[in-house]
This record gives C-alpha cells, structure tokens and sequence, in this order.
C-alpha cells in the first residue's frame, strides 16, 4: 500500500499572508514515481460550482520509493480565506506522486485576522414592485438576495 | 491537520445517470436510424456504377403529371433489354424515384422518348434489375452528416455521463478523496470555443438561409433588368402546397413556352423566389393571372437561355428573407462577445511583487484613473433592449402574421391566440423596457470619484460626485454594497445566487446642494472579504447611485469597486 501524506510544522492550520509555510512530505511508494509535486491551491466550497486555483508548484527529489523531505513555500497576498452564507474560501497544500493514485492533503486558513471572516448575509432591499406589493401581500424583506 | 476533501464532482444518482442514458440512446439511435436510410440509398446509386451497361429499347413514356398540387412530376417509363441471351424489361428509371420540377421530367421525357434506343445499366447478380440513369447523388453527402451530430451527441452524451461516474468513484476508492483543481485557462478555453460553436450553428445557418431567402433571389432581380423580354405561351399554372406541423404553406408554379434565337425553350419559373411560403391568396392571384394558352412576355437569360421568368419584380414576401439576418447578427455578436471575453478574462495570479507587501497585482484592472466608470450606460441598455425586442418581436410576428392573421381554420387560430397570449405580452413588455430606457438618456450624468479608486480593507475612502442637470432630481441615495454571486448547477439545470453581506449607505439625502455635488468618507471595514473573481463564484463590490425623480424614471448607476486586501499583516 502506498503512503503520501503532507504536514505543516507544528500543526498549524492559520496563516497570515504572505507568510512561509514550512512543510514535510513523506512517501513510501511501491512504484518509483515519476516525480513528487507539491501544489499549493485555494479552492471554494459552497452553493455554487467549486473554483480552484494552483497558485505555486514546486518538484521535489524523488530518488527513492520511500523518503521524507521537509521545505518552504511563500504564501501570496490573496485570496483571503472566507466563510460565506454562500462560498467558503480555503487553502490547501497537496503532494501528488504519479503513477501513484493517492494524495496527501493539507488545509489551512489564510487571513490577516486571527480568524477567517465571516460574511453574514443582511436584508436586501425589495426591488420596487416587490415593495409596492408587499404593502398589500405581507411579502417580507428578503434574506440577503435579491 | 490532514484532511479529506469532499469529492466535488456530485454526478448525481444511479436512476438518473440511466434516465439521462435512455434519452442519449434514443437520439443516437434516431440519428444512426436516420443515417442508415442516407447510407443506403447512397449505397445503391454507388453500386450500380459496377452494373453492366447494355443497349436498351424504349417502349413507353409518359409524364405524370401532379394528382394534388402538393406533389410534383414524374416520368413513367418501360424499356426492353438483352442480357446474356435472355429477354428482359423494366420500368425503372433510377434510384431516385421522387418526383421533380417540370423541366427535369420533361427533359427525362426528351431523352427517353418512346422507340429511342438508350444505354441501361443491368444488375449482374440479378439481370432483370436495371436502371437507366445511375448518377450517384454526391449532394446527399453532406446531409449524412446531419444525423451524425445526433449520433455523437447521443453516445458522447452517455460516455461522458458514466466516464464521470467512474471518476467520482475511483476518488472516493483512493485514501484521500481530494479533488484535483480544475485548470481555469483550459476550462475557459474549451467554453469559449463552445460558446463559438453554438454561436456558429446561428452564424452559418443565418448565411445560409439569408443567402438563399434574400441576397440570392434581390441579385438576380437586379441581374434580369437587363434581360429581354420575348413573347412566351402560357402551357399550365397552379398552385403547390407544401404541409407539415406548422400549417400549410404555398407556391406558384407556370410553365410555359418561348423561343430564343430560333430556339424553343420551356420555362417553369415565375420569379426568383422558390421555395413556398404563407400567402394563399397571393398565390391563387399570379395563378389566376395567368391561364394555359395565354400569350404574355418573359425575360430570357441571354447568358443561359434556358433561364427565364415572367416577373422580375420585386415581391413584399422577400422581406421575410431578412429574419435570417437576424440569426446570423446573434450568431456574429455571439462569436465576438465569446472571444472578447476569452481575451478579457483575468488570471488570478496572487503574487506578492518584490519590494511590496500589499500590492495586489494580476486580479485587478489599473489603478489611477479615480472616475468611476457605470458598470451599464443607458446608451448600451438601449442597444441591448432594442436588440432583445426586435429579436423577439420578430420571430412573434412571424407566428402572428401566418397564423393569426393569414390562418384560414378558425380553430386553429383561437388556439394559436390562446397559445401565443404570453409571448405577446413579453414582446410588449419589451417593447415598453425600450421606451423606459430610451427615457433614461434624458436623465443627467453623474460623475463619481473614489479616492483610492481601488481601496483596501479597512482603509479610508472618500468619495465625491458632481450631477449635472440634477435639479430634476429629489433625492440622492449612494451606498456601497458587497455580494457573494455564484453559479451553480443542479442536476441537469442550473442558475445563480446572490447574498448581499455588506450595505454602507454613505449618502442619503433630499438637500438640493448636496444632490447637485458634495463628497463624503467612509471606510471599508477590515473584517470584509476583498473582491473575488472567480469561474463561478464571486465577491462583487457595487457602489450604487440612486438619484428619485418627480417623473419617472428615476436615475439609477452601478459601478464596479474593486476592493483591495487590507494590509494589515
């Protein structure tokens, strides 16, 4: 059975950014893989289509079935993290090592807060024949759309 | 913390994967249905190219002429051969056995008169199958790619269907259930060029249908006036007919008789417009006008003299051939608005320039000039309304004009009413959307400044705004709003959503002065969200301007924020 994890020192799960991130792969693979690739990606969750993006890529050496390599990746400025009534935004580091299927995974949060922000949807104004209406029909302020 | 991502490609459940399946296969066996008969009759013009060619007596012919004024011509023939050493006859002329326009079958007539000895083509493997013309008919080529599209869309449809399902289950099977992120320039391409290929479908089929309905038939008529004209008898006219789902429809079909330089033609067009169409009574007036014996004038082709007509005006029914235009314009504005936006979209490269901390570079536009530009101009709505109306509009008088006002079954057209209220009623809310845009662009011009012009999180923002013309105006309302906007999907259906999570109202007031121009600060608070642009999912900062009239209507601009991340780290 193939092994292909990633960690972050010390656990850490919050980021400032623009911060270094130190990570450690380890894999212990029965195929030689073709190459180790670390990608740092955000990636949305939510209501709507999920969005990704890879942001840095970085090759490790991968001379061996089995080994473990510890390394640094620079965080960029955005996007920040998020928790949305309808998107949460997220980040992640992944290792890959084809021809291997498995992937290790690692999720964090990336904000200048201490915590990601939080959007609460508020009352969105009715548009004008809804609010013409509602004097008649009871129809209540909508919650956040529109 | 390692973690497992949910599996994102939800392709929905088994019984819909098979419900979707069965449809797919219906279209594609529809589609290879449709094939096989092209294919075959394609076949058998083809295999008759190896038949053996072999003299052949003509021993009757006749023209048959149209029973209903829905068919067409044929030529009956019988012929008499020898093939190894055996007597034999047949009657049939080629493959094609669907009747034709007047001139073909007369002509067939001419060339296999009764008595004439001809060359036939007999079957080897069956001697008493012959043909007398054995042209393969290339022109059904093309046609057999037709079906095929239903083909491909069928069983792609089904591959593409199951090949996701294998996906999805090959990720919950692996350790770590993460989805690989989408390449967004790949994925925006293959979009655009979908966006294209639709648009194009729009594109050629307005050419072509445009070429044929307007630009083909106005050429020749410019063409013809240069034509002579030369005494013609008239030999039959009437009526054709050509029914389907859509109601019944009508063409004039004269044939007649002139000379030429000494030379004897017959001509079966009355004008340049073929093809049949709405308008029975129309048609029933040429036909009247001319009846078998006449002696009247046509204008011959002195290029091809074998080309005539006996009119070379122009008929109102020509302008129908302008709709396809209307086709073509959305295909061409399609394909243009698909590669603009192609060339437009933004990759969000989220790095860091060298020497700076919060700079934000690669998601945004330039930064400097502090105008605010509106997000819509009124000139643009009024293009795009304009547009949608005529478009609509167009194709709902269509349906009006043959159904309604030309229909003969009473029935039929309470029905068509019934069934056509609501698109009416949509064409005339179109119609007034165009007159209420068209009265925005007597409303003033604001000119709004922001200072940054892209602020950051948590940072100060003044903002200022001149309109002039604004004593119209009664009251002004400026807010600053912030929405998460996403697309999704569901099952086979999908849509958008939106959730506003911020609203700073900065200005609100009925004070003239202040209407006329004035500025104001505000600040962005610093536990927001900066704006997003993603594929599907957004965060959209909008100041919006609201000025309210005394008479409708009332002001009202958008313009696109782009807020910044804060820099406090």
């Amino acid at each position: 059975m193939n092994i292909l994890s990633i960690k972050i020192k010390d656990d850490k799960t919050k980021f400032l950014p623009g911060e270094d991130i130190q990570c450690e792969v380890i894999w212990d693979l029965q195929k030689l893989p073709k190459t180790i690739t670390v990608n740092l990606f955000w990636f949305t969750e939510g209501q709507g289509n999920p969005d990704s993006e890879i942001v840095r890529s970085i090759e490790l050496d991968a001379s061996g079935l089995s080994g473990r390599q510890w390394f640094r990746l620079a965080l960029p400025v955005a996007p920040y993290s998020f928790t949305g009534s309808l998107i949460s935004l997220s980040w992640a580091v992944e290792v890959v090592a084809p021809p291997a299927a498995e992937r290790g995974i690692y999720k964090f949060s990336m904000s200048p807060l201490d915590n990601p922000a939080v959007l609460k949807a508020i009352e969105a104004p009715l548009p004008g024949v809804l609010k013409f209406l509602s004097r008649f029909k009871g129809i209540k302020q909508m919650p956040g759309g529109q | 913390m390692s973690i497992m991502l949910q599996n994102r490609n939800n392709c929905g459940g088994v019984p819909n994967k098979i419900g979707a399946s069965l449809f797919l296969l219906v279209f594609a066996l529809s589609g290879m249905f449709f094939m096989g008969i092209m294919a075959y009759s394609f076949y058998q013009g083809a295999a008759a190219g190896s038949w053996v060619e072999t003299p052949c007596r003509i021993t009757a012919g006749e023209i048959v002429y149209p029973q209903r004024s829905g068919s067409k011509y044929s030529y009956k023939v019988a012929y008499r051969y020898v093939y190894s050493g055996r007597n034999y006859s047949a009657t049939r002329l080629s493959f094609n056995t669907q009747g034709s326009e007047y001139k073909k079958v007369l002509k067939l007539s001419q060339d296999y008169a009764p008595g004439m000895d001809v060359k036939c083509y007999v079957n080897p493997s069956n001697p008493s199958d012959a043909v007398l013309v054995r042209k393969v008919d290339f022109k059904l080529l093309p046609f057999m790619f037709i079906p095929l599209i239903f083909v491909a869309i069928g069983f792609g449809g089904i591959y593409l269907t199951w090949r996701k399902k294998k996906q999805a289950e090959a990720a919950v099977d692996s350790a770590v259930a993460a989805p690989l992120p989408p390449s967004p320039l790949k994925s925006a391409r293959a979009g655009r060029y979908g966006l294209c290929v639709f648009f194009g479908i729009f594109l050629l089929v307005g050419v072509f249908a445009g070429y044929f309905m307007f630009l083909k038939p106005v050429f020749k008529i410019w063409l013809s006036s240069s034509w002579p004209q030369v005494p013609c008898v008239i030999e039959s006219s009437r009526m054709t007919e050509s029914s389907d789902s859509d109601g019944t429809t009508y063409g004039v079909e004269v044939i007649y008789r002139y000379q030429y330089q000494g030379t004897a033609y017959v001509g079966d067009k009355y004008d340049f417009i073929s093809g049949t169409s709405s308008g029975h009574e129309a048609k029933a007036r040429i036909v009247r006008n001319y009846s078998p014996g006449q002696k009247t004038f046509c204008y011959v082709n002195p290029a091809n003299p074998d080309d005539a007509v006996l009119s070379r005006t122009f008929r109102s029914e020509l302008w129908l051939g302008l709709i396809p235009g209307a086709f073509a314009l959305v295909g061409f504005i399609g394909i243009t608005g698909a590669l603009r936006f192609g060339r437009k979209r933004k990759v969000h490269v989220y790095e860091q320039p060298p020497g700076s901390g919060l700079n934000y570079a690669g998601g945004f536009d330039g930064i400097g000039e502090n105008v605010l530009k509106p997000v819509t101009t009124p000139l643009k709505s009024l293009f795009g309304t304009i547009f949608v109306a005529v478009f609509w509009n167009g194709i709902v008088s269509i349906f009006v004009y043959q159904d309604l006002i030309k229909g003969t079954n009473s029935l039929m057209k309470f029905g068509v009413s019934l069934f056509m209220i609501p698109f009416i009623l949509v064409g005339l809310l179109l119609i007034g959307l165009v007159l209420h845009t068209l009265l925005q662009l007597f409303n003033p011009r604001p000119v709004v400044k922001l200072d940054p012009v892209s602020p950051a999180l948590g940072g100060r923002v003044s903002l200022s705004w001149e309109i002039p013309g604004y004593r119209s105006l009664t009251r002004l309302e400026i807010k600053l709003e912030g929405s998460e906007e996403v697309k999704f999907k569901s099952g086979d259906s999908g849509g958008t959503a939106k959730k506003l999570f911020e609203q700073i109202s900065i200005v609100d007031t009925e004070d003239t002065r202040e209407i006329a121009a004035g500025n104001a600060t505000f600040t962005i608070p610093a536990e927001s969200m900066h704006s997003f642009d993603a594929d599907s999912n957004k965060i959209i900062w909008r100041l919006k301007l609201k000025g309210r009239k005394k008479l409708l209507p009332a002001l009202s601009y958008e313009y696109a924020v782009n807020v910044m991340p804060g820099g406090k780290f």
